[in-house]
């Protein structure tokens, strides 16, 4: 089945977002859904907890508001044994996309999919906090807290942080997604600035644990135009699902992928098993009963997360490396949040630390056209 | 039963519910207000109060049968029959007279007329009420006050009397949550309510297991919301063992998770030949029987990790150190890392068993130690 696209069934105004340009644009792009304004917008959780399947029915509501906290945060991942040293923008909160093992179900307070409009003060503090450290590169997504291009169609504002990151002579953005919404993305001067990733599965989990995305060819389609646009792209094989047959599917995503794009476009490629806390798992039994997600052998792990049994972990990670090596001997391939004993055993070795791991990150990142 | 049709009740029999936060009843003259008869004398004082007929009843006219008013979870205490064989009744039970003359239904004291009955008493003393004078909901209260009075609800009885308040008095969710749940001591959430109305539902074997303290409550509730099959088999293993709470716990998750890989039940998965075997192996204690349950549960939802346990203890076995060495793995092994400890309380004790560690050198084992998962 192929993506299916966000329409909200009421649109939920903060009073002091109605009159943001951003508000205006969205509610033009959707238009003969209601619309109602609140000064408070958690007045509203009651109501939108009140269903017993809130966490579908909620995100029918979407909630256009301001940010009044801090929009760049370094990755949580940075706790990590050896981190890549990233920053995340929250531009939204929540996604659409049901994928059954998505943290957001368990993290987020309000159940509706919300979106910032104050897009100026996100924009002045991401320009003001890389500008101040210009002696460091900033790898920075928006896929942490939604998808960064799910909503693009609505928001528009890949339009408005790609030429921003391209005036950022220290900063590349990433935008993460399962889409394959990149119409707003052709004909813009990204400058090198921009990376365009992919999270990737089989078909089998995409079908069935990843509901409303957009399907492997799309992806992969899409990843194709981005590069005929210029763009660099990027792929995160996370969450690796571990089952009965994995490799044979894996193998096959990756035969596609570098079907349709070649190895010298690629940026990086991140491989990352699934992780997930206690709360998710009661979750996703509820929600989704029919998936196998919480059925792996997972042990405790860091940050109270439950992840696969190490050897499980191993295995994965040293296949599929082997497989992506086939294609593009020479793209860096990194494991995200992981420790160094388990780099040491499926890559042979471990970057000696977080630095070392961001500093050949960000050599990657290619500025062809200084700003 | 019949099912009262909803808000059928009016708004002074509600305020008889209406309860203050310790729990004490607040007087509702609606439902007990003053009635023509009802003037006593005492001395020069006259006191009006509600009508109190009392009766001598014969037990053979009672309907045993019709439990709408029952609360109690178990009706044939020993404590009880003790008390009756030595002091007789000392309060009244509380009856319905029927549509039908000479007929009358249990509103107060279940165990107290299985007792009389069970020493073989022929009469008891009864406070009796006429049903064109009271609703169902007002004597069922009556019941739930009754109780209240002089003990605390076991969760079984809490379970019934949410359950027939909402399934056979009609009363809204809401009304449950914000007066009954606080009224039974519980918290006033919608999840509790739920958790209650599925506990009633609970299978007979698992309502013993509960009443006696071998299953927890969140165990009870989750078991309750399978179906009854279920619950029996549920029942049958967990009735030859004994689980701490956490073990109980992971037992049942276990079994869940398997039930659901192998897209069978819980009773499949409980009716496992390995399962029953342990339950019947007469040299075991529960104790060791839910361990051992246990055990084999969790080598069957994580095979790696228990493949992975057994070498660690096989290769270690194969170091042949003695006693005074501990070898511990990383927890799950995560990493690669060995722990190392012994304890020594003499030189030649010290000297025998760095001798041991060395002979434990050369040994293959000491090599898939580090390997073994």
């Amino acid at each position: 089945m192929s993506m299916v696209p966000y329409h909200p069934e009421r649109i939920v105004i903060q009073e002091e977002a109605c009159n943001d340009a951003a508000t205006q644009e969205m509610l033009q792009r959707l238009p003969g859904i209601p619309v109602q304004t609140v000064r408070d917008v958690d007045s509203l959780l009651p109501e939108l907890r009140a269903s017993t399947d809130y966490r579908t029915t909620a995100k029918r509501t979407l909630i256009l508001m301001h940010n009044r906290g801090s929009f760049m945060k370094e990755c949580p991942g940075a706790g990590a044994e050896i981190c890549c040293g990233y920053f995340v923008i929250n531009y939204a909160l929540n996604c659409h996309f049901e994928c059954t093992y998505c943290v957001l179900q368990s993290f987020l307070n309000n159940p509706a999919l919300t979106i910032y409009t104050n897009i100026g003060d996100l924009m002045g503090e991401v320009k003001e906090k890389i500008l101040g450290s210009p002696g460091r590169t900033f790898r920075v997504g928006t896929g942490e807290t939604a998808d960064s291009l799910a909503l693009d169609e609505i928001t528009f504002y890949s339009r408005r942080l790609i030429p921003l990151f391209r005036s950022l002579p220290n900063a590349v953005l990433e935008l993460k997604t399962k889409s394959a919404q990149v119409a707003n993305l052709q004909a813009l001067d990204h400058g090198g600035h921009t990376i365009i990733s992919w999270s990737l599965n089989p078909r089998r989990i995409i079908r069935n644990e990843e509901l409303k995305t957009a399907t492997l060819e799309e992806r992969l389609d899409a990843a194709r135009l981005c590069r005929q646009w210029g763009y660099r792209v990027g792929f995160h094989f996370d969450p690796l699902i571990y089952y009965q047959g994995w490799e044979r599917d894996y193998e096959e995503v990756v035969r596609e992928l570098f079907r349709y794009v070649d190895p010298e476009g690629i940026c990086w490629i991140s491989l990352g098993c699934l992780r997930f806390t206690n709360d998710l798992k009661e979750i996703v039994r509820r929600r989704f009963p029919r998936s196998r997600i919480p059925y792996g052998e997972f042990v405790p792990g860091n940050h109270g997360k439950w992840r696969y049994f190490r050897p499980i972990r191993d295995e994965m990670y040293t296949k599929m490396q082997a497989m992506i090596r086939e294609h593009a001997p020479r793209v860096l391939v990194y494991l995200c949040m992981e420790n160094r004993a388990v780099w040491e055993r499926s890559f042979g070795q471990a970057p000696s630390s977080t630095d070392e791991l961001a500093t050949r990150m960000d050599a990657l990142v290619d500025f062809n056209d200084p700003p | 039963m019949p099912v009262e049709e909803r808000h059928s009740y009016s708004n002074s029999e509600l305020k008889c519910l209406s309860i203050t936060n310790d729990a004490t009843p607040k007087t509702c003259a609606a439902v007990a207000g003053p009635r023509p008869n009802s003037l006593w004398r005492r001395g020069a004082r006259r006191f009006i109060l509600p009508t109190m007929i009392f009766e001598e009843i014969p037990l053979s006219t009672i309907d045993y049968q019709d439990e709408t008013f029952r609360i109690s979870e178990d009706l044939d205490l020993a404590r009880m029959v003790s008390a009756l064989q030595a002091v007789g009744l000392i309060h009244p039970v509380v009856l319905l007279e029927s549509v039908t003359p000479s007929n009358f239904t249990i509103v107060c004291g279940f165990r107290r007329l299985h007792g009389l009955r069970s020493i073989g008493s022929d009469m008891t003393l009864a406070r009796t009420l006429k049903s064109t004078e009271h609703s169902r909901l007002e004597l069922f209260l009556k019941a739930i006050w009754d109780n209240l009075s002089h003990r605390e609800m076991a969760p079984l009885e809490a379970a019934r009397i949410l359950y027939k308040l909402k399934n056979e008095f009609g009363l809204e969710n809401d009304i449950l949550v914000e007066r009954f749940l606080p009224l039974l001591g519980l918290s006033p959430h919608r999840n509790v309510l739920q958790g209650y109305l599925h506990l009633h539902r609970l299978h007979p074997e698992l309502r013993s297991q509960l009443n006696a303290g071998h299953l927890t409550l969140s165990s009870a509730e989750r078991l309750a919301q399978a179906a009854p099959e279920i619950q029996a088999g549920a029942a049958r293993t967990l009735g030859k063992v004994r689980l701490s709470a956490s073990l109980q716990r992971e037992v049942l998750d276990l079994a869940e998770d398997l039930a659901a890989i192998t897209d069978t039940t819980l009773t499949d998965i409980f009716n496992q030949p390995e399962i029953r075997a342990v339950g019947d192996d007469a040299r075991l204690s529960a104790f060791q029987k839910g361990e051992k349950t246990h055990g084999y549960l969790y080598s069957l939802r994580n095979p790696r990790i228990a493949r992975a346990r057994e070498n660690f203890q096989a290769e270690k076995a194969g170091l042949a150190l003695p006693g005074t060495v501990r070898i511990s793995a990383d927890p799950f092994f995560e990493t690669p890392r060995l722990r190392v400890e012994f304890d020594v309380a003499s030189p030649r004790a010290f000297r025998e068993t760095v001798d041991a560690l060395a002979t434990a050198c050369r040994k293959a084992s000491l090599d898939r130690l580090f390997e073994v998962s």
